[in-house]
């Protein structure tokens, strides 16, 4: 990993990892192998701040009646971004498998998306599989896989291996990363994964490969999962990865369709009224979820130059307006992270809100984990991670949550 | 790959002032100049009835809009065509009519800003979006449309859509046929061949017609829209009207719309299809159980929710396991009755 590392930085990516601040695991962009944190702790920021930024800009739009064109960026700035990161070379440095899974949804998501897909082509993907395989998350009293013991009849898989929240790598999860279209650049969704247990090193795409030979480390053969019919490598039909249940062998997958069952089955429970009451809505959990994904989007104007600052205004006092209010010449619409917790995420016309208290909108939360996304993406809703756990001000805890749906079901 | 966020442009053609606060648009897509998705090919707006736009002005957002004018596109009675979302961009030679309609509500920033455009000005559109009525399902059957409200505006691009369509040969329906209606230059819609093989002048007998029933609510008189369009909806209509409020000249009922279910007589085993606030649903829904027993899967109702992509992403519409955008925003009300705040 050191030699990636360097090779990177030489290569001048730009390297986002987990490293420690103060007393919070973050993941940012890094300097030095060595503020790289290896450790299986759960950070409580997701990658999806890399992948897909809090604000990008779709297009700018020009008022001026009397201009050539209305658009003054043709089709939208793409990839742009108040970050400013088009164009610039991003590697995820040690993404685990979990949050690999959390990205393959957003690949999936934004599989048609124009502004997505400009970024995400510029992204290199390395994964990791820290030695420790305790990982540690917030989830309390202490982090032990979550089992789903008895829904009736509908059990077919022993009771014990009915896991939702398992962080640990396996050769089998990493095969479900497979893309299940054609690409003659990549097999899987990233370019390199690397096991310290086993010291294996597994390639995912061409550049991956090119990577490993150049700095002389031996690959081993990646697992995959059969192509769908009529898919070869670099050939045949494209299939939307969407219309193929890319996990459905899986028992994580039956397992995760239970919990969707358990949740939409249980909405008038008073599990969730009970939520309804401690739930302070601050959206915390959306933020630091590796698979929320919703957005808004917004226009906001911009000035043709900025206001001028006020020096006439004395200490503890408001600077007095500008003279001239400020011409409004151009807009740009941006697309940014929604929050469903939010009152205003559900405005509809005339200031009504139809998801209007608190319990209903963790159930949207939860609805839109455990039954949209595994129905519109065949794909895990909640990868497990236990950062909305971690960063609840008021102690929410998932595993328990759905725990205490099941019970209520019986 | 198809970018669904970038607008279009498009010219205000008429205007025309429907109730204090409602006003009738009629747009045509922009043929030169501003269209960050290259507006110059083809630009006809080509849509179902009961699909939908996001429309707005750049800095003060969108808002949904169904397209209640009649279909753009050359289109047999019954027959649905494939209108891909958010690429309903038609080509010039196939269409048979440039411009289209929407029903603009002042009712929040956006819709302040459009409802104070002129002739001329530029309101910038995404789409179609949604999946409109399935109009196949409609084939010989007996129509009961429920609108109340602002949710006539849905009704009228159906009504249109049946105004203005060519009708195909094929079976009759059960019982009597409807008024005859439609030569060419009848109807709102206008300038269509009105016969059942595209040849003009030839006179339609045995029209494989539904008949149609118009439920419509409103609370007086002056709320009331297309007052001036009921007439051409007799052609191939009843229309029943019902005022909470009705002053002395309203020549109508007074009442709740669910009054109509009391002394209207109503179509034998109909197909209903309903607009309008989710009050209006709730007492509906009732009636029809009380009194047709029409089977849950042949009533129809259009939502409204805000959008925010248009495309089943973003969350805003979601409705337990179905979004608004994506899989309506016509559902059967089968498929939506065990939905918790869907209605």
């Amino acid at each position: 990993m050191k030699k990636i590392f360097n090779w990177l930085k030489q290569n001048n990516y730009q390297i986002w990892a987990h490293t420690r601040s103060e007393n919070d695991l973050r993941i940012v962009p890094v300097d030095a192998l060595k503020s790289v944190d290896f450790s299986s702790e759960v950070p409580i920021e997701s990658w999806k701040q890399a992948i897909f930024p809090s604000e990008h800009t779709l297009f700018e739009f020009n008022n001026a009646p009397a201009s050539p064109s209305y658009f003054s960026a043709r089709g939208g700035s793409a990839s742009g971004g108040k970050r400013g990161l088009e164009g610039v070379k991003i590697a995820l440095f040690g993404i685990r498998i979990f949050d690999l899974e959390a990205l393959q949804l957003y690949d999936t998501v934004f599989a048609d998306d124009p502004y997505y897909q400009s970024r995400r082509k510029n992204i290199l993907i390395i994964g990791l599989a820290p030695l420790e395989t305790k990982f540690l998350t917030g989830f309390a009293p202490k982090d032990t896989p979550t089992t789903l013991s008895v829904v009736k009849g509908t059990l077919s898989v022993p009771k014990e291996e009915k896991i939702l929240f398992d962080k640990t790598f396996s050769e089998e999860r990493l095969s479900h990363l497979s893309l299940l279209k054609s690409d003659f650049n990549r097999t899987h969704i990233f370019d390199i994964f690397f096991d310290e247990t086993s010291k294996k090193y597994f390639v995912g795409s061409k550049q991956g490969e090119k990577i490993l030979n150049n700095l002389k480390i031996k690959t081993s053969p990646t697992p995959s999962l059969p192509l769908p019919k009529g898919e070869g490598k670099g050939g045949g039909l494209r299939v939307d990865p969407r219309n193929y249940p890319r996990e459905s062998a899986s028992i994580a997958w039956k397992n995760y369709l239970e919990w969707g069952k358990i949740v939409e089955n249980t909405l008038d429970s008073e599990v969730w009224n009970e939520l309804g009451k401690i739930c302070l809505a601050c959206g915390k959990c959306s933020i630091a979820c590796p698979t929320c994904f919703c957005f808004d989007i917004t226009d906001e104007f911009q000035p043709p130059h900025s206001p001028p600052i006020s020096t006439g205004a004395k200490q503890g006092e408001f600077p007095p307006e500008a003279d001239q209010p400020l011409a409004e010449e151009g807009v740009t619409r941006a697309r940014c992270w929604g929050n469903c917790f939010y009152q205003e995420f559900h405005r509809v016309a005339q200031n009504n809100f139809l998801v209007d208290n608190i319990r209903d909108r963790i159930a949207f939360w939860y609805t839109h984990k455990f039954v949209r996304i595994p129905n519109d993406y065949k794909l895990r809703g909640c990868v497990g991670c236990g950062r909305c756990a971690k960063v609840c001000p008021v102690g929410i805890d998932i595993k328990k949550n759905l725990e205490n749906l099941e019970k209520d079901l019986k | 790959m198809e970018n669904n966020y970038l607008i279009k442009e498009t010219k205000i053609i008429a205007k025309k002032q429907e109730t204090s606060d409602i006003y009738l648009f009629t747009l045509k897509l922009s043929t030169q100049g501003g269209s960050a998705s290259g507006g110059r090919d083809g630009s006809i707006l080509n849509f179902n009835p009961g699909q939908f736009i996001l429309a707005g002005i750049p800095g003060f957002g969108e808002s949904a809009f169904d397209v209640c004018s009649p279909p753009t596109a050359f289109c047999p009675l019954g027959q649905q065509r494939n209108v891909p979302q958010g690429h309903g961009v038609l080509p010039k030679a196939t269409a048979k009519k440039q411009t289209f309609q929407i029903c603009v509500r002042n009712v929040g920033v956006n819709t302040a800003k459009m409802v104070a455009l002129k002739i001329g000005d530029s309101i910038f559109i995404r789409g179609p979006f949604g999946n409109g009525f399935p109009l196949e399902k409609f084939r010989n059957k007996n129509l009961l449309m429920i609108g109340g409200g602002t949710g006539i505006i849905v009704i009228r691009g159906l009504l249109q859509h049946f105004l203005t369509s060519p009708l195909p040969s094929g079976d009759l329906p059960q019982g009597d046929t409807p008024p005859l209606p439609l030569f060419k230059g009848e109807g709102k819609g206008g300038g269509y061949p009105r016969n059942p093989r595209g040849e003009r002048g030839e006179p339609i007998s045995a029209i494989p017609y539904p008949k149609i029933q118009i439920f419509y609510g409103a609370r007086d008189w002056n709320s009331l829209l297309f007052k001036d369009e009921f007439d051409s909806w007799k052609k191939i209509a009843s229309v029943h009207l019902i005022l909470e409020n009705p002053d002395a000249k309203s020549p109508c009922s007074k009442g709740l719309i669910t009054e109509l279910f009391k002394i209207a007589p109503i179509l034998e085993k109909p197909t209903i299809i309903m607009c309008g606030p989710p009050v209006m649903y709730k007492f509906c829904l009732q009636k029809i159980n009380e009194k047709l027993r029409v089977p849950e899967n042949e009533i129809y109702l259009s939502l409204e929710r805000r959008m925010h992509c248009g495309i089943g992403v973003c969350q805003h519409c979601a409705i337990g396991e179905k979004y608004v955008c994506k899989d309506g925003p016509v559902f059967t009300y089968e498929e939506i009755k065990n939905i918790k705040g869907a209605l």
